[in-house]
């Protein structure tokens, strides 16, 4: 790999502060509308809000020359960029925060405690414990020395949001202000059209903002690798869009399909919900020329990172009820509890995951590279492919050898509707080719962080507490009912499956 | 290479290979993916010339060219246009219109 810090190439034309001037042509539809005035012959031209006294000049300044973007952790940073994190006191919002405002970045954030709302309604409670927003703010400057600018608001409260990013005028929005929660979508009606209004309609109306108030700020929006499914023919999982040579053959003709959407096949209301978003997000990038990344990450798990491990008021929740609490955490907070650990249906399933810590870093180095100017891209944030029994068999066999736990295994009737066997190729080149980033956190080295922060007394029984929460009761077909227990193994013991995951890096 | 609107005419004319060029737009995802072909094509071929240009940033190249979609892929020889196509391709569609012009 290059020395070469990933983003010194980009330019003006990537630039937050860099402001069009003169015609600048917003198309109306698609591909071939075509209004820029004829006899308009000229180069564009912009003006950097951040040193105005240049003048209007072409976008060529490469973040390299330009003494606005100074080196940081993970290449170059924008001195003092404006970050906006919506869902700030979530699991990944409240970390990045304490990330990027510890490496120098000014951190504003909304959110209106819908996760804690709806952990409450589960009847369950994060299982690392985090004091309230008040608290978790005073405990950022103390431990820290940073300020957040934080404000409680409804990401569907239009009017507020569009009046504080008037006032931060953010250069980079993160998007997390979603119910990320596909169980949650399948409850009943009312759930799932709380989801879709939340995530679906809520974004649309921050497409308009952004339009309005900040056009030229990147939105960096979580995606699901779920919005592609599990395609049985084997299909690669490409970074949402075909790749450059990928041919459509149908009755003795071809075209090309580089650059086209790719098929997505969500499993829950929720994971619908993401795929509209998508659609959406790529319209407002063709018709307004706003840049995003869709992040599509994969399955995300983990306690640590620098900033969140150095205070227990620092800390990020970390949910294990059925609804709220993604494999790994669930299996690591069973395993503790000496609960066996609960794997839906066969175990087969293979998914793409990434641990807290390598998804913080990927999404530094994705605001600090910002897309072009109506540019819709999307990155597989994944650095592994795993079978869910074998991670089952992975936490089983930590908690057993190094915590003297006897951690068993049991299988249950599957609640979803999903392929319980199935082919897995995922490509992830763009991270770690055009990005620059290495996944440095295997899934045993951050179940081990896992088990050693839970195994603290005041933990454990935080999950005694709340036990009636792990076994899922929420069925895709609609029915109430708790699933069945098919068979209780012990780790090690099940044979190798039929398909293993290919993860395509280069 | 990229071309601009004021070198656009000079590569294209005082060029003695055929040349090859990408009308494109960064909003464009099809045009992103083309890039790539177009520069395997770039390494690959050593007779023809291959230019790129950004429509947006080049606002004037539309009207100059008549692009009316991106990607744009156009074939010059000695100045003068031969062929055209509009809309993504793929590299097997690209290298028949490059031999085109190269053995006509």
């Amino acid at each position: 790999m290059s020395e070469e810090p990933h983003n010194a190439e980009r330019t003006c034309w990537n630039c937050p502060a860099a402001k069009f001037k003169g015609n600048v042509d917003f198309r109306g539809c698609g591909q071939s509308r075509r209004i820029v005035p004829k006899g308009e012959d000229k180069q564009l031209m912009i003006e950097c809000k951040r040193r105005p006294e240049l003048g209007h000049f072409e976008p060529s300044i490469t973040f390299e020359q330009c003494p606005e973007w100074i080196m940081g952790e993970h290449g170059y940073m924008l001195e003092d960029m404006r970050v906006m994190i919506l869902g700030m006191d979530g699991y990944l919002g409240w970390t990045l925060a304490l990330k990027l405002a510890n490496q120098g970045f000014q951190v504003s954030g909304i959110d209106n405690y819908t996760r804690r709302d709806c952990v409450m309604e589960k009847g369950s409670h994060t299982l690392v414990p985090i004091p309230n927003m008040t608290r978790r703010l005073e405990a950022a400057t103390e431990e820290l020395g940073v300020t957040l600018n934080f404000r409680r608001m409804d990401l569907g409260n239009r009017k507020k949001l569009r009046e504080f990013i008037e006032e931060v005028k953010p250069e980079s929005i993160v998007h997390y202000a979603e119910i990320p929660c596909a169980p949650y979508s399948m409850v009943d009606a009312e759930h799932a059209i709380e989801v879709q209004r939340n995530n679906v309609l809520a974004t649309l109306g921050l497409l308009h903002i952004m339009r309005d108030v900040v056009p030229m700020t990147s939105l960096l929006k979580l995606g699901t690798m779920g919005e592609y499914g599990s395609p049985l023919t084997g299909r690669p999982l490409f970074e949402g869009l075909f790749p450059n040579d990928a041919v459509l053959q149908w009755d003795d003709r071809e075209w090309s399909m580089g650059g086209e959407m790719t098929p997505r096949d969500p499993h829950s209301f929720y994971h619908v919900s993401k795929v509209q978003d998508t659609y959406n997000i790529y319209e407002g990038c063709k018709y307004w020329w706003l840049r995003s990344y869709d992040i599509m990450q994969g399955i995300i798990y983990g306690v640590h990172t620098e900033e969140v491990s150095q205070h227990p008021d620092l800390r990020t929740r970390l949910d294990y009820d059925e609804w709220f609490g993604t494999v790994v955490n669930r299996f690591v907070s069973q395993a503790i509890e000496d609960i066996p650990l609960t794997v839906y249906g066969e175990g087969e399933q293979i998914r793409g995951m990434i641990a807290l810590e390598d998804a913080m870093e990927c999404m530094v180095r994705l605001i600090t590279s910002p897309p072009e100017p109506g540019q819709y891209d999307v990155v597989n944030q994944v650095s592994g492919l795993h079978k869910i029994k074998d991670v089952a068999d992975t936490v089983a066999r930590v908690g057993n050898e190094r915590y003297d736990l006897d951690v068993e295994i049991q299988r249950l009737e599957n609640p979803r509707v999903e392929a319980e066997e199935h082919p897995m190729e995922v490509v992830s080149r763009k991270l770690p080719q055009e990005h620059g980033f290495e996944p440095s956190v295997p899934v045993e080295k951050e179940v081990e962080r896992m088990f050693e922060l839970l195994s603290q007394d005041h933990i454990k029984q935080r999950i005694k507490e709340k036990k009636h929460v792990i076994m899922p009761k929420t069925r895709w077909s609609g029915e109430k009912k708790e699933s069945g227990v098919l068979e209780v193994y012990q780790p090690g013991e099940k044979e190798k499956g039929d398909y293993e995951g290919k993860l395509d890096t280069e | 290479m990229e071309v601009n609107i004021d070198n656009i005419d000079e590569e294209i004319n005082d060029s003695e290979k055929p040349v090859f060029a990408l009308f494109w737009a960064s909003w464009c995802t099809a045009c992103k993916r083309s890039e790539v072909t177009v520069s395997e094509i770039e390494e690959e071929r050593d007779d023809i010339k291959v230019i790129e240009a950004n429509v947006d940033k080049n606002m004037g190249l539309r009207d100059k060219f008549d692009i009316k979609g991106v990607p744009t892929f156009i074939t010059f020889n000695g100045g003068e246009e031969v062929d055209r196509k509009v809309g993504a391709q793929g590299k097997r569609q690209l290298t028949k219109m490059i031999d085109e012009v190269v053995n006509k």
